[in-house]
């Protein structure tokens, strides 16, 4: 049994693998649930022993694999405080935001058997909770896009910058516009508490969803 | 660079956009076309 602590030095990559793994499913989930895109490009899959959506459009793909490329070495230092999954309107105005917030953590020591089944066990419960989403929200405009907003310091983004020239997938500030929605309903859908990670997801929605 | 002295609070996204749902919704029919074309070829 390997016993892994804050020290090791692949331990922040263990915890950001993990991590970048579930967002994508989740991102792919959410996208199919709020229908964001045609629902032929979606095809069952099995993730976390439960059926999931996942896209096989190659672009849309190889867009959520380089943003979560750009995104792991912030998760890796414990420096991404918010993900943010934005659902905008044809005027790119955000209907929806959902909220992925995660913080890693003090640790003492954790076994790696335990920490993977506990926490897929966890991660489970957000897929599940994020396929019934659509009972609570209510039917977005025609025509949507998305963005994946990230929550980060300055500092952070320095970590960043080597990926994005790599991936040629440069990231800018987001503007007002992306970041605030005004007077939105707040829908907590789930929140966990495992050792190596605190999340929460909530979701924003525009109270007036038509242009 | 999106970095600077003051280590404040910042909120980043991808300056790509995603794909459009319109531009999707192309490939998604030139799909089902090419499927039957090899389907009936």
């Amino acid at each position: 049994m390997t016993t892994l602590t804050r020290q090791d030095l692949n331990f922040g990559q263990v915890v950001a693998d993990i991590l970048c793994e579930f967002l994508e499913v989740a991102i792919h989930l959410i996208l199919y649930v709020r229908e964001v895109y045609p629902s032929g490009i979606f095809q069952k899959r099995k993730k976390y022993s439960v059926p999931v959506q996942m896209s096989c459009h190659p672009e849309l793909n190889q867009y959520i694999q380089d943003t979560l490329h750009c995104i792991k070495p912030l998760i890796v230092k414990n420096d991404a405080e918010k993900i943010v999954v934005v659902i905008m309107d044809k005027e790119h105005h955000p209907v929806e935001r959902f909220v992925f917030e995660m913080s890693q953590p003090p640790l003492v020591s954790i076994s790696s058997d335990t920490l993977l089944s506990h926490v897929e066990q966890l991660l489970r419960a957000f897929i599940l909770k994020i396929s019934v989403c659509d009972a609570v929200l209510d039917n977005n405009p025609p025509g949507c896009t998305f963005t994946v907003l990230v929550h980060t310091r300055e500092a952070a983004t320095r970590n960043m910058e080597k990926i994005q020239v790599i991936k040629d997938f440069p990231w800018i500030v987001a503007d007002e516009q992306e970041v605030h929605m005004r007077e939105p309903r707040l829908i907590p859908l789930k929140t966990m508490t495992s050792d190596i990670v605190k999340m929460q997801l909530y979701v924003e929605e525009r109270a007036q969803k038509a242009s | 660079h999106l970095a600077s002295t003051n280590d404040q609070k910042v909120v980043v996204m991808p300056c790509k956009s995603a794909p459009s749902h319109q531009r999707v919704q192309l490939w998604v029919q030139a799909k089902k076309e090419y499927d039957r074309c090899q389907r009936g070829g």
